[in-house]
């Protein structure tokens, strides 16, 4: 049996026969049930391990989902509207999400967790930090290099560009990143965030007609949030220091 | 990881930059720390250090930052026909983006925006 199983191809059921063997004896399942049972676990194992492998090619910093993010921190940014943005026709009608705000304002976290949900939605998702994607550019010498990674970033239901603007670009990126923008257009999914708001962006692309005609294909099935208020890495400190104070005030007591 | 090990014994600089790295990228950390390892065999710790607190001092944290300092000794320079603004309207100025190092200061001395 473990064999044949393995030959097939069908580790899970390999797996759990035996038991599966003992609990029919048990519970008195008929053939049917038994056969459904095992290609049921099969089925939902091979789910749940191409999930497993999309979130790791994903590549996210971190994983943290929507539920994580405090909200109440926030409040001019609605849950409730954020959550949308996980539904799966957020990847299928093609739109785009422009997160914008000061370092540790909570975009990378919110992306990630929109990314995790689309994950579980069954699309394919890819992070990149755009200055990371300046030096994939750069290493990629050769025009078919170029072109793989372009196609590589177009062909994924969610692209998501993380820190955009925090350096300005290389000349060579701008063209680059229209493109791909435009190739995405309609098509596909894409999240930015960045720490630039949108009337900077020409400096950050070395190119204000550039700039423009990426904003425009962004913005026109896409919505654009400027985040606010404190940076939650501050809020920690923060937390931190009122917490050290307070068991310092306790230890007065005492 | 014996790599990140190493980093953060070699000075207050360099061990904060990299706990930022690692917290920022708990999932993808590896390459991070090995390209920042890589930097100090190729360049040493004193440019390491530098390269760090160029990085820190503007909240870039990850290899491709200090990689990109070490590349152009200014990379946040503008080139001349970039400078004009777009004209987009109806969108929030940049002051209320940006917020300078001091607040960040006065916030972690238990001041508050």
């Amino acid at each position: 049996m473990d064999g044949m199983l393995k030959k097939l191809r069908l580790p899970r059921i390999r797996e759990v026969y035996d038991q599966r063997i003992d609990q029919a004896a048990e519970e008195d399942w008929g053939y049917r049930k038994f056969l459904k049972h095992l290609l049921q676990e099969e089925v939902t194992n091979r789910h749940q391990n191409r999930l497993e492998r999309r979130k790791n090619r994903a590549g996210f910093p971190f994983e943290k989902t929507l539920n994580q993010f405090e909200f109440n921190f926030r409040p001019k940014l609605k849950k409730r509207v954020f959550q949308t943005y996980t539904e799966p026709r957020f990847v299928t009608e093609g739109k785009d999400l422009i997160l914008i705000g000061s370092p540790g304002t909570g975009k990378t976290h919110l992306s990630v967790g929109i990314g995790l949900a689309q994950i579980k939605n069954d699309f394919k998702v890819l992070f990149k930090n755009v200055q990371s994607l300046a030096g994939e550019l750069k290493g990629a010498e050769r025009k078919d290099e170029k072109d793989e990674l372009h196609k590589e970033l177009t062909k994924v239901d969610l692209l998501i560009m993380d820190e955009f603007g925090y350096l300005p670009l290389k000349e060579e990126l701008g063209p680059f990143l229209y493109e791909l923008i435009a190739g995405r257009y309609e098509e596909k999914s894409t999240i930015i965030t960045s720490n630039k708001s949108l009337n900077e962006w020409g400096k950050t692309l070395r190119d204000n007609s550039l700039a423009q005609a990426l904003i425009d294909r962004l913005i026109h099935h896409g919505e654009v949030y400027y985040l606010e208020g404190d940076s939650y890495r501050m809020k920690g400190k923060q937390d931190l220091l009122a917490k050290n104070e307070e068991s310092s005030d306790t230890d007065n007591v005492r | 990881m014996l790599y990140r090990e190493e980093l953060l014994k070699l000075n207050h600089g360099i061990s904060d930059y990299v706990e930022q790295v690692v917290r920022k990228n708990m999932a993808n950390q590896k390459p991070h720390v090995v390209g920042m390892y890589n930097l100090l065999e190729e360049h040493g710790k004193e440019k390491l250090s530098e390269l760090c607190r160029k990085c820190a001092e503007r909240n870039l944290y990850g290899i491709d930052y200090l990689k990109a300092y070490l590349e152009d000794e200014d990379p946040e320079e503008e080139t001349t026909d970039s400078q004009e603004e777009l004209t987009l309207t109806g969108l929030p100025d940049q002051t209320e983006v940006d917020r300078s190092m001091e607040t960040y200061e006065r916030l972690a001395q238990g001041g508050g925006f």
